[in-house]
């Protein structure tokens, strides 16, 4: 099924917390509220819409420390690296990246802790586990910016 | 401190918010609420910073969107000037400030891979930096923005 670009921006928007929150991105397409609906439900089937719902703050609810953590990982432990991160509930993101010549860290995973120290222990837990010696930990000193993904360059 | 109903809400609606015309009166039974006030209810979590929004994340990979994290390390002198920058484009959702060797991170999206390239060439220039990671994703093994919320 290929993305009608209309229909993504129009539900890239934040929805009103109000009684009928889809009917007014399917007014504003023109649109049936009802095939709005089933449209939303056959892209979140097929994965093109990873969540709906509320998206909450993780600051907020308890969490309120985080780390990038960049991993220098042999080719031959990554599957086991992978593994053990998928598994732990302390990391949202594990992603394998490109390396350059002055930085050769190639998994890179967010931690969240309570505060700084339990993520500096939750770090320390999973070097242990993996075997990772080299990694960079890389604390957030000021969130810059922000937003929700911006998709008009869809239109482009 | 979060209540414990106020747990049960973040919980169940960012997980199994209804796709249907009346979403909280379809749900506001497992509340023990009526529509009204749990609308009031998600109100009150959005007015206390515990919900960013309502609404729909989209796998952008499959929108055919391609992303690439940047790290660069600016001078001091040059950063407050240097972040205006980047953060006045549109195609940079994401910007940190962040301690180690390379102090700014942002995340960079476009249309297609030349186009990513292109962009992330003027932002270079604009910024006058040569040392500047471009970090492609190569595989992503787990993406969960969801938070745990039993406890």
């Amino acid at each position: 099924m290929k993305p009608d670009k209309k229909f993504i921006l129009a539900l890239n928007r934040p929805l009103g917390i109000i009684k009928m929150p889809f009917s007014v991105p399917a007014k504003s397409l023109g649109w049936d509220e009802n095939k709005f609906l089933k449209v939303i439900r056959s892209y979140k089937n097929n994965g093109v819409i990873r969540r709906l719902g509320l998206i909450l703050a993780h600051r907020e609810v308890g969490l309120k420390s985080n780390v990038l953590v960049a991993w220098k990982v042999a080719e031959k432990s990554l599957e086991r690296a992978a593994n053990t991160f998928q598994k732990a509930g302390e990391v949202s993101h594990c992603y394998q990246r490109k390396t350059h010549a002055s930085w050769p860290y190639n998994i890179y995973t967010m931690i969240h802790g309570r505060s700084r120290q339990d993520c500096l222990r939750i770090v320390k837990r999973f070097s242990r586990m993996t075997g990772i010696k080299d990694y960079q930990e890389l604390f957030t000193l000021k969130e810059l910016k922000k937003t929700k993904a911006d998709l008009w360059m869809l239109t482009k | 401190m979060l209540a414990k109903l106020d747990r049960l809400i973040l919980k169940e609606l960012q997980d199994n918010f209804p796709i249907s015309r009346r979403p909280f009166a379809d749900s506001c039974r497992k509340f023990g609420l009526s529509e009204e006030e749990l609308i009031c209810k998600v109100r009150s979590l959005k007015k206390r910073k515990l919900i960013r929004y309502l609404g729909a994340i989209f796998e952008t990979k499959k929108l055919g969107i391609k992303s690439t994290l940047v790290a660069m390390n600016v001078p001091r002198k040059r950063l407050f000037q240097t972040v205006r920058m980047i953060n006045s484009y549109p195609q940079v959702s994401h910007n940190y400030l962040r301690s180690g060797k390379y102090n700014i991170w942002f995340t960079l999206s476009a249309a297609s891979k030349a186009k990513l390239a292109l962009l992330l060439k003027e932002i270079k220039r604009r910024a006058n930096m040569e040392d500047v990671l471009n970090l492609e994703t190569v595989k992503v093994f787990k993406i969960n923005a969801r938070f745990k919320l039993e406890k």
